[in-house]
């Protein structure tokens, strides 16, 4: 069982390293990119190298994710081999588990928005917060097919067709198209044969 | 040896002393600075596994031969060291008022800074701890890590998980919505952005189809960005260039030129011998029904090249009239039409139009209620005056503008004239002379008591249109017919003046009765006929008695 267990968690860590260095990679290079020229760069960079570190970011999350009990249920310390008394400081820089100054700023701003948005607000009830999300969520959907009706063609006459009045049927739309199609077939068959025998 | 070299490349490595007793001395300080001297080493040598050993080593040598030197360079660098970390702190602290591009750029890279330390610290933490079971994950341990740990010096084993906190979730719901609402107020930002510019350009191009619509040429202007509008008065005497921009006030379009005025208007005065003003006209036109500000525009700019145009011309006529009397300078045009009044002909250029003007006598203001009917009868016939002046010489000039048409019509004018040569100011002071004759007759055969029916046989009262209106203003040749009763008993005299605006032959008097056909040249030798006449009968009346 302490073998399986071992495995589970070399796999996890092996995997968190994998993406770690990626990550590593991604900032060292967009640093460099920064750093290359005295202005901003454009934005296109930018916005690449945003993409490919948020991509990284949110595989290293995910797994993240896919192992916190087996994470959580790890605890790391030094071995004989390490050199505490030498190196005491780097053990605690490597084993901290702290967040950054800016961090912790971070999250005690954060909640103390949350706070403030709770406290300003009237408290409101679970059904009337779940039909607030299903609200939501109905007109997300409407405006994502309305949109999505914007950008997609799937008529066969055009609309300044349809405002001239040319339009007969669907059915008979079909049928002309398909008659069309089978007509160039013909001649591209008829083409293929003079080519081939120089006979019309 | 080989410790004493380790411990010397650690300490002159890290310009930090790793010595437990004086750790453990600042560990107050040294709690709350670590990080930020971790920091301040991976920004001065970068992250811990691009460190090399040889590089260290190199450091070494060259700090044994400063030996002496070594202890004040390192205070030196320890003041530096920490004075530069208050520096950062006080930058770190101060907050970024202008978010411009370099601010933006220096926040990026401190934030960028922050992530790769954080990830380089975890990346060696899980390489060291891996390097026990995985052979390959030593290539990713910094190598300062690698020189100073060695491998498979961390291990770990199963525990009780931490208990949750909380705040965890929320943290994450919180920074989740805050995400998601900066997104949704930076894309409706956008959205509104983008609207109103394609708002406005879709503004933009009707503006320009409307023009395009009514036939005016668009082109791009050279050296510019912005289109161009080629107008022209009726006739296209003369062409004008307008730049089609957007007013920075209003956000609407407009038409700039370059013309010299901004408001032109022919304004035609009557002046009396003490040269003031008893009657004006200021040319207005009538406003155009259109909805595009682009073409009421370039409607307001033909109207002034129009003005100008018609002022030029009424100049350069000007210069070959000085033998009619007329006077002009840059500024005004006068034309002598008796020996105590004056037309004065000015291009207004004011926006005020000023109304017809009336000079009263102070004395006129003492007498009755007939005089001042009288007054105001004669203001409004002076303003009735000047405005059939100055329709006259505005449709004179449409009428110079075609020139094709009077060259078709007229050719043999063509060839007496030059076709460039304007004829607003010679109809008007023919026209004038005319009546000034004929009433000079009518007074002559008054005085005589003669009887007489005067014929006139105007063209323009008989025009049902405009066109025919403009072309009966500049026939070159008229014909008035006069018929005198000299006597009751005798048949009458008919007279036939023909005159003529510019030719060969001017005015010419013919004069009929049933004795005789004579033909004269003035006004003069017809009255003297007449009077001949007269005696002829009377002498002819006594012989019979």
């Amino acid at each position: 069982m302490e073998d399986i267990s071992t495995e589970k968690t070399v796999e996890s860590l092996e995997a968190i390293r994998h993406r770690i260095a990626q990550i590593v990679q991604s900032l060292t290079h967009f640093l460099a990119i920064l750093h290359q020229s005295e202005s901003l760069s454009p934005w296109p960079t930018i916005h690449k190298n945003f993409n490919i570190l948020l991509s990284q970011i949110h595989s290293l999350s995910n797994n993240l994710a896919a192992h916190s009990h087996t994470l959580q249920t790890t605890s790391i310390y030094p071995s004989l081999e390490f050199p505490v008394k030498e190196q005491e400081p780097l053990l605690t820089t490597l084993l901290r588990t702290k967040a950054l100054p800016e961090v912790e700023e971070w999250e005690a701003n954060t909640l103390q928005e949350y706070e403030a948005s709770i406290s300003s607000q009237p408290k409101k009830k679970e059904a009337n917060d779940a039909y607030q999300k299903d609200q939501l969520w109905d007109q997300a959907r409407i405006i994502f097919m309305e949109e999505r009706e914007n950008y997609s063609w799937f008529d066969f006459v055009t609309r300044r067709q349809e405002s001239e009045g040319e339009f007969v049927s669907q059915r008979q739309l079909e049928i002309d198209r398909a008659t069309e199609e089978q007509n160039a077939n013909q001649m591209l068959t008829d083409i293929l044969s003079f080519m081939k025998s120089g006979k019309r | 040896m080989a410790e004493e070299a380790n411990k010397d490349a650690d300490i002159s490595s890290l310009s930090l002393s790793l010595d437990p007793e004086i750790i453990g001395g600042q560990n107050n300080f040294l709690e709350n600075n670590l990080q930020q001297i971790f920091q301040k080493i991976i920004q001065e040598r970068g992250p811990f596994r691009d460190l090399k050993e040889e590089d260290l080593q190199k450091e070494l040598q060259k700090e044994s031969i400063k030996d002496e030197s070594s202890a004040k360079s390192s205070e030196t660098e320890n003041v530096l060291e920490f004075a530069t970390l208050d520096s950062k702190r006080n930058v770190n602290d101060t907050e970024v008022e202008s978010m411009d591009s370099q601010a933006y750029k220096k926040e990026l890279i401190e934030q960028i800074m922050i992530a790769q330390t954080e990830c380089s610290l975890a990346l060696d933490m899980t390489s060291l701890l891996l390097s026990k079971f995985k052979e390959n994950s030593i290539e990713t341990i910094s190598p300062f890590l690698k020189s100073t740990v060695p491998p498979s010096s961390l291990q770990f084993s199963r525990s009780q998980p931490p208990e949750s906190k909380e705040s965890d979730a929320t943290l994450a719901k919180c920074w989740k919505e805050k995400s998601l609402t900066s997104s949704c107020k930076f894309l409706f930002e956008a959205k509104e952005r983008l609207t109103s510019v394609v708002e406005t350009e879709h503004e933009y191009y009707t503006e320009l189809v409307k023009v395009k619509e009514a036939s005016w040429p668009l082109f791009n202007s050279q050296g510019s960005n912005h289109l161009s509008v080629q107008y022209s008065c009726l006739g296209g005497i003369s062409l004008g260039l307008g730049l089609i921009r957007m007013k920075p006030e209003s956000k609407s379009f407009e038409v700039q030129s370059s013309l010299l005025y901004s408001q032109a208007a022919l304004k035609i005065s009557i002046l009396n011998k003490d040269r003031d003003e008893i009657g004006s006209s200021t040319w207005s036109w009538p406003s155009q029904n259109c909805n595009s500000v682009l073409l009421k525009d370039i409607y307001k700019l033909q109207e002034i090249l129009f003005e100008m145009d018609i002022w030029n011309s009424l100049l350069q006529e000007a210069q070959s009239c000085g033998n009619q009397g007329v006077n002009f300078t840059g500024d005004e045009i006068l034309v002598p039409i008796s020996d105590d009044h004056v037309v004065r002909i000015t291009l207004e250029t004011s926006s005020k139009n000023t109304e017809s003007g009336f000079t009263e006598d102070k004395k006129s203001n003492e007498d009755t209620s007939t005089n001042f009917v009288t007054i105001k009868q004669e203001k409004e016939l002076l303003k009735c005056l000047c405005d059939t002046l100055n329709a006259i010489a505005h449709i004179l000039f449409l009428k110079h503008c075609r020139k094709s048409d009077r060259r078709s019509q007229q050719p043999e004018l063509y060839m007496a004239i030059d076709a460039n040569a304007p004829l607003i100011l010679r109809p008007l002071i023919f026209y004038y002379n005319l009546n000034q004759e004929s009433l000079e007759f009518q007074r002559w055969l008054k005085q005589r008591d003669i009887s007489f029916k005067f014929m006139p046989n105007y063209p323009w009262e008989k025009a049902k249109d405009f066109l025919e209106l403009e072309n009966s203003l500049s026939i070159n040749r008229l014909s008035i017919s006069w018929r005198i009763m000299v006597s009751n008993f005798e048949p009458a005299i008919f007279i036939q003046h023909t005159p003529t605006l510019h030719g060969t032959d001017k005015s010419v008097w013919r004069c009929k009765d049933q004795y005789s056909s004579n033909q004269f040249s003035s006004l003069k030798n017809v009255c003297q006929y007449i009077e001949h006449h007269i005696n002829s009968l009377s002498r002819r009346s006594k012989k019979t008695e």
